[in-house]
């Protein structure tokens, strides 16, 4: 599974760095952008909190570009010719978004650190709002694999698995709705950890659900 | 997986296999595939074996029965199998922006088994330029990189769906010049889908005919060309009953028929006092439309 999860890295290298290198040339932009208007312009916790979040856009859009590739080139017929099992195949393909997203919220993060360095400030909030928003993106994408081995339960006439995949989703958004709801009515210092709890429980049981109902796929041709 | 393989009476075993999609049925099929045997599946388009082939190689699991490679089951949850089955289809899941080499080099880090001199050498033998991306790759090539990495890993059974379709002559040379090779140390059992007869010629030993998900006849290549025969005479009688023949048209004063046991028919033909017998060879390409047009009637008369 790693080989493979390795390997579908490796495959989207240029876009990565593509990525994240216009994500850093955008970085650069705002950063003199915020510096030419001073104290006039934005509160600066913007500022980073605009920086972080291409930083963390950049991995994940280059996520659904993996995701599009392995689907369109029929990745899982190469993967059964080998020792892999359908669950090892679709644990490599949440993974990859995993580890982009980790990529996504590490640069963010040295953005951050190095804003600390030449200012001083330490913008935590804006840390916490870009790791909301990106860890929203990162839920969705989650719940997008999951929809997609729905239809295709259903495509292989496996009525149940693609209710339960449906459910799953709905489950997922509802439980992020409430952990949402629940942040805004109760706001203090669980506010943010609530959020991303939201965030990460639906991402996890996306991610569950969609290894499950890829397990249980009858036909692995498309 | 190890080396340690097992010693099974048959390479493939298909008991019952059934697949059910919305107004097509595959199977029940009951076939097996001895070691060292070439079986050419033959068949229209839409008759099964697409679909028969992806469920040998466990990327589709049947609605009923199953398969068995070298005594073990298939099924994509298990792995036991993987070792012994070689898959050449339409489409072979490879990195399309990679080159064909770094595919290659992906596969041997993934498949049990890979041999890199067994690779050079069919990379080698089949000029397989391994610097460009395969996305950019001729389907000739597409077709002979899919057929080392099918064979690079030493497996005992192939599988090849219509290996040889969409390919100008000389790759298609190339290509049947390498499979007779590996097929002919009698070391690797073959499942060959095909529509294209001329290939049955050099490579199957059997045939099976496909047609709307059955098999309406399995038979020696050599048993089948040298049964069949064209068979034109005449007789005054207008009803005769001849066995074996499949086909019979009446132009003017002559019969024609096309027979699937030319030496019964013969007989027949020898104790109703036919004239002007003339007995023409029928090519395999000939035969096999023939069977498939008339499957169901070959199938009675089989049974």
């Amino acid at each position: 599974m790693w080989h493979a999860l390795r390997a579908e890295l490796a495959y989207q290298r240029e876009y990565l760095l593509g990525g994240l290198g216009m994500a850093v040339g955008v970085v650069i932009i705002v950063s003199v952008v915020f510096f030419a208007v001073g104290e006039d312009g934005p509160p600066s916790h913007a500022a980073a909190g605009i920086r972080g979040m291409f930083l963390i856009m950049a991995p994940l859009i280059v996520g659904f570009i993996a995701q599009s590739f392995r689907s369109e080139e029929r990745r899982a017929r190469l993967l059964l010719a080998g020792p892999l099992t359908p669950r090892q195949i679709a644990g490599a393909s949440v993974l990859l978004t995993v580890v982009l997203f980790g990529i996504g919220v590490l640069a963010a993060g040295l953005m951050i650190g190095a804003g600390f360095l030449v200012t001083g400030r330490l913008e935590l909030e804006s840390l916490q709002m870009v790791g909301y928003v990106g860890g929203l993106i990162f839920a969705m994408m989650q719940m997008g694999l999951l929809v997609q081995e729905a239809v295709a339960a259903r495509s292989q006439q496996r009525l149940r698995a693609s209710a339960a995949g449906w459910a799953g989703f709905v489950l997922a958004v509802l439980l992020m709705a409430v952990l949402s709801l629940v942040a805004v009515f109760f706001q203090g210092p669980l506010s943010w950890f609530s959020l991303h709890l939201g965030n990460l429980i639906a991402a996890v049981t996306a991610m569950a659900a969609s290894v499950a109902l890829y397990a249980g796929r009858t036909d692995f041709t498309r | 997986m190890n080396d340690q393989r097992p010693e099974a009476t048959s390479a493939a075993r298909l008991s019952g296999l059934t697949k059910r999609f919305p107004g097509f049925q595959l199977g029940p099929l009951d076939v097996v595939l001895e070691p060292g045997t070439v079986l050419a599946l033959v068949g229209p388009n839409g008759a099964g074996k697409t679909t028969t082939l992806n469920c040998m190689a466990g990327l589709i699991i049947p609605d009923e029965g199953g398969t068995e490679v070298y005594g073990a089951a298939v099924h994509p949850a298990r792995t036991e199998y993987r070792r012994e089955v070689g898959y050449v289809g339409e489409e072979s899941g490879f990195f399309q922006r990679w080159t064909a080499g770094s595919n290659l080099d992906f596969l041997a880090k993934l498949l049990p088994g890979w041999s890199h001199d067994r690779a050079r050498r069919l990379v080698e033998r089949f000029a397989l330029p391994l610097d460009k991306p395969v996305n950019k790759l001729s389907r000739g090539n597409r077709t002979k990189l899919a057929l080392v990495a099918a064979l690079a890993h030493g497996p005992r059974l192939l599988l090849l769906d219509e290996p040889t379709a969409g390919l100008d002559p000389v790759v298609r040379s190339e290509v049947l010049d390498v499979l007779w090779e590996i097929t002919e140390d009698g070391g690797h059992a073959v499942l060959y889908s095909t529509h294209v007869l001329s290939d049955i010629n050099r490579l199957a030993d059997e045939l099976a005919f496909l047609r709307d998900g059955q098999i309406v006849l399995r038979t020696g290549r050599d048993e089948l060309s040298e049964r069949w025969r064209r068979v034109s005479f005449r007789l005054p009688d207008e009803d005769i009953e001849l066995p074996d023949v499949v086909d019979y048209r009446r132009v003017r004063a002559e019969h024609q028929v096309i027979t699937r046991d030319a030496e019964a028919t013969l007989q027949k033909l020898t104790e109703l006092g036919a004239e002007a017998v003339e007995v023409s060879r029928m090519s395999v390409d000939e035969i096999a439309v023939q069977i498939l047009k008339e499957g169901h009637h070959v199938a009675r008369a089989e049974s």
